[in-house]
């Protein structure tokens, strides 16, 4: 079921993607979108019946039943670089309006001059 | 019409990922159901069992010794052991990131105000709570090889703490030692790497002892990532909050 | 020399020189010339091919790969920075302060050239990705901020995708090296329908950085605005290393469907990109267009996956990246010196500045594949390779080589037209002296490389061989080891 979810989220943020036109709506879709791939990568590796994958004094040696560990490496990782991409495309989104004062992809695609 | 054709190009999408996700069967490897993967199939269970480099010992908390990566938490000795290059990568992203932000955006001296008048009651109770959401911040990276969280959470927590700071006090500003802080905290992790090079010939190996499984100092130079890499990230996003907030920085 | 020394030096200066704002100009020329020297000299000599990255071996730990193909685009690409990183450097001002951006490009350019591992490759993948955003942002005026973040949103689209296709194909292979996968995939282990769909997935992510229609809307407005030597290396070193990087994925994973959709997509793009580049009145609009047309048919070679069409794809993409790092640099000098590159200021440029012309020529005949030069010979492979797909193909190919020709033909006159007059009104102009270095090397190379004969030529198939078949070959002895 969670796996129909996140990709019923992907299709939701590749929808706001190809449709929007404020750029902040751009980058929320494109968060949702990552959002939906990482919760897709983390259920590929549930085992049912399984402990969380660290040892401690409740699941104490390694040869219990666990999840799969690495979709959660993965995750850990993607999930800082989309915060890196989302940072890098505000600060960018901050520029473009201070010198055109727009933030519609339409308007700033169709050229006009930078007004400061 | 855009948005129609949008939806339908989302629907598409979404039909082709559901035709893959049942697909194991007999003959070929496909997709497991949700909740049945065979984790002998994957690599995996040697991370589980620590067992790469061939130990077919079972590892018990508190008891085991001198394990593979000697770490508890088995998601940490993947993100920092097996697949450390990964991590390096990961952490010059976030990197390269803030650099973007202080270039497209920061150097400005001033300081954007604020709209929103805060109470004297929020601010006092702000300085009382920001140091401890630091401590806790501290806590979740020290204790990254015991307990879920690690370096990148715990950096996060100690920037919340300071984006604390930034929200109800108008004259904060981060000072000029966090760039420093974050320059120095990149370089000791590629020197670790290098120094694993140079001691037992390939990049980012575990040179320490690695303990007993469960003890705070246990599991070799993961703590001593994880806190590089805590540092770091907090310094980080607290220089992007930093960025946002300045204002008369260099407009191009 | 473990190649491992390529990614860790600059990435190590690139921390020293967050900090030390002062020393970032020279420690960017210092990491420059030590990975153009490690590259050539140290991975030249290599014998061992896989390198373990904390001694876990493969496929449980990260493993980077020197092949034949490594061999041979380690070296160009690292010394093609090189000679990118001193031109800018003496015209200083504002783009010294991308230094540390230049250091981490270097960085991750050399780890998607070498990283054996599919994840691996998606996190160098965004790194490259962020340093390029960045240095498509540095042009003047917010036209580049735009054109960045358009690049940005597509950039990011395609590797979610991209991640997507990774976390299918390890759900049903459960491992992330790519040699083990081109085994498994190959021996028919993982079902058809994950094979297509993760590839397809992997298309569409790899291909936003190839330039691949219908990716690459992003193409015109960044490499027209940015600032100019960020155009340079986004333009002759990037396309390098994402190329490989498609071949080196596709090839080992890909469904055969798939590679189809390919050929067919790198069919039009090419078509497009030469029709489009044929009506620009700048120069670096067609220059732009032409890359686009020129990735195209690299990886429509790559498409048809023999080893004798992986061979032209390899040739192509080194061409492109010589040839187009000294067109580049010629529309940089027109501009330092007039102001703007279209055909009018152009008119009799050549005769007022003979080197520039010169190395116009051979640049320019060389990318449109003339005799004599190397673009021709990998424009040959490309024509015989694609005798194996249908008839149609070499035709498309024939037209697209065609239109080429005349665009470049166009120009080269417009260079020596000696009825126009050019609006810049000196009588003689000397371009700068890195120019002159860069341009005399790379022009010797070119000329070298198209009139050599065949043994210089192996080394290419060599390349070609090992990706088409020396990838799997290493998965096999793994899966035998396991």
């Amino acid at each position: 079921m969670i796996q129909y979810f996140s990709m019923m989220l992907v299709a939701v943020g590749l929808y706001g993607l190809l449709s929007q036109k404020n750029l902040v709506k751009l980058i929320i879709s494109l968060n949702i979108a990552e959002i939906g791939v990482n919760l897709f990568i983390v259920s590929i590796g549930y085992v049912e019946g399984g402990a969380a994958p660290i040892l401690s004094s409740v699941s104490d040696n390694s040869s219990l039943l666990f999840v799969d560990p690495l979709p959660q490496a993965l995750v850990l990782t993607s999930i800082v670089i989309g915060v890196g991409v989302t940072a890098l495309a505000l600060s960018l989104i901050v520029s473009v309006s201070k010198s055109r004062n727009t933030i519609d992809i339409t308007e700033l695609s169709s050229g006009g001059g930078d007004s400061e | 019409m855009k948005r129609i054709i949008s939806a339908l190009i989302a629907l598409l999408f979404f039909f082709m990922i559901v035709t893959v996700l049942n697909s194991d069967s007999s003959d070929s490897m496909g997709i497991p159901r949700y909740g049945e993967v065979k984790l002998s199939e994957r690599v995996s269970a040697k991370y589980i069992e620590k067992s790469v480099n061939g130990n077919e010992d079972v590892i018990n908390f508190g008891v085991t010794a001198d394990a593979e990566t000697g770490s508890a938490n088995m998601v940490t000795s993947i993100v920092v052991n097996y697949r450390s290059f990964d991590t390096l990568g990961e952490v010059t992203v976030l990197f390269i990131s803030a650099t973007g932000v202080g270039l497209l955006l920061g150097g400005g001296r001033k300081r954007i105000g604020s709209v929103i008048s805060v109470s004297p009651v929020v601010k006092t109770a702000s300085r009382v709570i920001a140091p401890l959401l630091m401590v806790l911040g501290i806590y979740v990276f020290a204790h990254g090889h015991l307990t879920p969280g690690g370096g990148f959470p715990g950096g996060a927590i100690i920037a919340a703490g300071f984006l604390l700071l930034v929200v109800v006090d108008d004259e904060k500003r981060a000072s000029k030692g966090l760039k420093i802080l974050e320059g120095t905290m990149g370089l000791l992790y590629v020197l670790i790497g290098i120094a694993g090079l140079l001691i037992s010939g390939s990049f980012l190996s575990n040179f320490l002892p690695t303990g007993v499984v469960g003890e705070l100092f246990s599991a070799g130079i993961i703590p001593v990532v994880y806190s590089i890499i805590g540092l770091k990230v907090g310094a980080e996003l607290s220089g992007i909050v930093d960025d946002f907030i300045s204002e008369g920085g260099d407009e191009v | 020399m473990n190649p491992v020394w390529l990614i860790a030096i600059p990435l190590a200066l690139a921390f020293v020189s967050a900090f030390w704002r002062s020393v970032s100009g020279w420690v960017l020329i210092i990491a420059a010339f030590f990975n153009a020297f490690a590259g050539v000299f140290g991975v030249m000599s290599l014998t061992v091919t896989s390198f373990s990255i904390g001694g876990w071996k493969a496929p449980y730990g990260i493993s980077l790969l020197v092949n034949d193909a490594t061999k041979l685009l380690l070296p160009v690409a690292n010394i093609l920075f090189l000679f990118a990183v001193l031109s800018y450097l003496r015209k200083g001002g504002e783009t010294a302060r991308y230094s540390v951006v230049f250091l981490v490009a270097l960085a991750s350019l050399n780890g998607i050239l070498l990283t054996n591992d599919l994840f691996n490759l998606f996190v160098f993948l965004e790194i490259a990705g962020i340093t390029a955003y960045l240095l498509a942002s540095t042009g003047e005026g917010s036209g580049s901020k735009v054109a960045s973040f358009k690049y940005l949103i597509i950039g990011s689209v395609g590797s979610l995708l991209y991640l997507l296709g990774v976390a299918i194909l390890y759900g049903a292979a459960g491992t992330l090296n790519i040699s083990e996968l081109a085994a498994r995939v190959s021996s028919g282990q993982i079902s058809g329908d994950v094979t297509l769909v993760s590839s397809l997935l992997i298309v569409a992510g790899l291909g936003v950085e190839s330039k691949l229609l219908p990716f690459n809307g992003w193409v015109p407005d960044v490499l027209t605005k940015s600032s100019r030597v960020a155009t340079l290396v986004l333009a002759s070193v990037y396309p390098l290393a994402m190329v490989y990087a498609f071949s080196k994925v596709l090839l080992a994973v890909g469904d055969d469907r798939v590679l189809n959709l390919v050929v067919l997509l790198g069919i039009a793009t090419v078509l497009v990109g030469e029709v489009i580049a044929f009506g620009q009145k700048s120069l670096r609009r067609t220059l732009a267009y032409s890359s686009i047309a020129q990735s195209g048919l690299a990886i429509f070679l790559v498409g048809v996956g023999s080893v004798e069409s992986v061979t032209g794809s390899i040739m192509l993409l080194i061409n492109n990246a010589l040839s187009k790092f000294m067109l580049f640099s010629i529309d940089d000098q027109v501009i330092d010196e007039a102001g703007r590159d279209d055909r009018d200021t152009l008119y009799g440029y050549g005769r007022k500045s003979p080197i520039v012309g010169v190395t116009f020529v051979i640049s320019a005949l060389s990318i449109a594949g003339m005799p004599l030069f190397f673009g021709f010979r990998g424009k040959l492979n490309a024509i015989s390779a694609s005798f194996d797909t249908s008839l149609a193909v070499p035709v498309v190919i024939l037209v697209a080589a065609a239109i080429e020709v005349t665009y470049y033909f166009r120009w080269i006159f417009t260079f020596f037209n000696p009825v126009g007059t050019s609006q810049v009104t000196e009588k003689r102009m000397l371009p700068s002296v890195e120019f002159l270095a860069f341009g005399l090397v790379l022009s010797t190379v070119i000329v070298f490389l198209g009139v050599s004969s065949g043994e210089a030529f192996t080394m290419f198939e060599r390349a070609a061989d090992s990706l088409v078949n020396g990838v799997l070959a290493i998965g096999k002895a793994i899966l035998g080891g396991m």
